[in-house]
């Protein structure tokens, strides 16, 4: 099993239900996203348009947060999903800088708005860590798809196993031209987009876009 | 001073208040979470990593310099070699000190030693300081015990001189082998932290030594400082073309990630602090370059205190504007809170605390001839 998903960015509408399912799934505090949708607003007046850009932790092949944390609270699982142990992590932040997709939070003090079984109900600690999401691990295990793939009206993220030749994503991957965020860097993410554009793509954004994140 | 004179007692007491101070603003950081410092999302690390980098440079430079007297034999500066190792040992204390406060959970750690991870530079800085710091303290040790002679000194100095360059090579790598922050990602970046490390140590050396001959009975020649302070004047240009470097590599390039972080030093927010360090330097250079001005007390003073306060904003600089402009293009802000400074200050008085008990308690003075 190796964990991938495609979003196709042509049938994102921006209506954040994603980033919703996750925080009821997942009980996830105020002011902190496992997955968000980024509206990036690109070209110049009069010619304008938004962009929706769904994003997640990409659950890299070559991570770069796995070999900088001191304490290996951040590891790659058998099944591809990049975990986090908050009950190891010791808050030094080190994953944060080495990640190019601020993927990860760290909670400077205690969240509010967590929902009881929030980290699954096992972080032993209150503040101090870091979190990420972690492909809805639980899910997964027993068959189903991540949450936010499920909530997603348009059908725009389309999860599976890259490794089952005859699994959507594998044949998507295969057949039609799709793109990783900063595929420079070589961190090889297992998130691939259709119909990103090449500047988005290598800087997070356009040079004329303002983002709006929902943070 | 005199033993037990009502200065000694007052400036011991002003330090140890700063740091009963300190730890106070430090339990309310543990209580509440690092939320009560200005460090966010995007500027997530800020002055107390800027003080480790500060203190590994300065205890790194401070070794350079001894074990360079010891291997060169450079005579002239002999006298300084005992507060040389004393202030070599208590910047590495400091500099792991330092890293204590940022942590969000130093409960855990002790993880660093159960679950190292050999590929984190973390680990590693971590390593060489824990190994400089006990070096530094056995040298120290074995020099004013009168415990080895010169030829055990050479062989110790020839471990401690790679070994100091180690910590602040491998502290350099923490930040320049992230591939995720382009200001961070370039081969210079050690070399640039080294000389930085040298430029500020001498200032420490220069200006301790005067205040300490000045406030205590040990007796240094002013040729010693005034030698210093010709190194000083070698050093400070290096330091600047490799600054001169950084950045003509990235303006000319005009790369879009690296040209925004550039930007923000050269005109933007940090521009203040970025023509400060400069100057500072500039000033610090003209004080000290001339020999009839070096032997000018007043001199060597505004030069050392320059360029500790330059090579402070530099590290402030190499950390927090390369991380200002985040990995999605979000812009960040980060103003220190008195919970960092109260803290901060509560370590440099602890080192200030400890070096007072060194002149006290240690053989600083070298007696003419020996090490």
């Amino acid at each position: 099993m190796q964990w991938a998903m495609v979003i196709d960015l042509r049938r994102c509408i921006g209506c954040q239900s994603c980033f919703a399912a996750c925080k009821s799934e997942n009980g996830v505090p105020l002011g902190i996203q496992f997955t968000w949708v980024e509206v990036h607003e690109r070209g110049n007046y009069p010619n304008i348009q938004l962009l929706h850009l769904p994003r997640l932790c990409n659950h890299c092949e070559e991570p770069a947060c796995v070999p900088v944390c001191p304490v290996k609270a951040r590891y790659k699982r058998e099944d591809g999903i990049v975990m986090q142990d908050v009950n190891r992590c010791i808050g030094c932040r080190y994953c944060i800088a080495a990640c190019p997709y601020q993927v990860a939070t760290f909670l400077w003090e205690e969240p509010s708005g967590a929902w009881p079984e929030v980290w699954r109900g096992l972080a032993t600690a209150k503040h101090g860590f870091t979190v990420k999401c972690h492909g809805c691990y639980h899910r997964v295990e027993k068959g189903l798809k991540p949450a936010c793939v499920s909530a997603c009206i348009g059908g725009a993220r389309i999860f599976g196993d890259l490794e089952d030749p005859n699994s959507e994503v594998r044949k998507i991957v295969d057949i039609k031209p799709t793109m990783t965020l900063k595929a420079h860097l070589g961190t090889k993410p297992k998130v691939f987009y259709i119909s990103l554009d090449e500047e988005t793509a290598k800087y997070g954004k356009k040079e004329a876009s303002i983002i709006i994140l929902h943070r | 001073m005199k033993k037990g004179s009502l200065k000694l007692y007052a400036w011991m007491g002003l330090l140890i208040f700063l740091i009963a101070v300190g730890v106070y603003a430090w339990s309310i950081q543990l209580n509440r979470g690092l939320i009560v410092t200005g460090m966010r999302e995007v500027i997530f690390w800020g002055i107390y990593i800027t003080n480790v980098i500060y203190f590994v440079g300065l205890a790194a430079g401070g070794l350079i310099l001894v074990a360079s007297v010891y291997i060169f034999g450079a005579e002239r500066y002999k006298p300084l070699i005992r507060i040389g190792e004393v202030l070599a040992a208590i910047c590495v204390l400091l500099a792991m000190l330092f890293l204590l406060p940022d942590l969000g959970r130093p409960d855990r750690i002790l993880n660093m030693i159960f679950f190292a991870q050999v590929k984190s530079l973390i680990f590693w800085d971590f390593i060489v300081l824990s190994s400089y710091f006990l070096f530094t303290v056995i040298f120290g040790w074995l020099t004013m015990g009168k415990k080895v002679g010169p030829r055990g000194t050479l062989a110790l100095s020839i471990i401690g001189l790679p070994l100091a360059v180690s910590i602040h090579s491998v502290t350099a790598w923490v930040f320049g082998l992230v591939k995720a922050r382009p200001f961070w990602h370039t081969a210079i970046l050690a070399p640039v932290f080294i000389s930085s490390a040298i430029v500020s140590a001498l200032g420490l050396l220069i200006l301790t030594a005067i205040l300490t001959s000045k406030f205590v009975k040990i007796k240094i020649p002013l040729d010693a400082i005034s030698g210093l302070g010709k190194i000083l004047a070698v050093i400070i240009p290096i330091d600047l073309f490799f600054l001169f470097c950084e950045i003509l590599t990235v303006g000319y390039a005009i790369i879009p990630d690296h040209i925004e972080t550039l930007n923000l030093i050269l005109l933007g927010p940090y521009a203040s602090i970025f023509w400060a360090e400069v100057i500072l330097v500039i000033i610090a250079f003209i004080a000290i370059v001339s020999p009839k001005r070096r032997v000018s007390i007043s001199m060597l003073i505004i030069s050392s205190i320059f360029v500790l306060v330059a090579i402070w904003l530099k590290r402030f600089l190499i950390l927090v504007p390369s991380i200002t402009v985040s990995p999605i293009g979000e812009i960040g802000r980060y103003t220190p809170t008195w919970v960092e400074w109260t803290i901060v200050m509560g370590i440099y008085a602890l080192g200030m605390l400890l070096y007072t008990l060194a002149t006290k308690f240690l053989p600083l003075q070298v007696e003419g001839g020996g090490v």
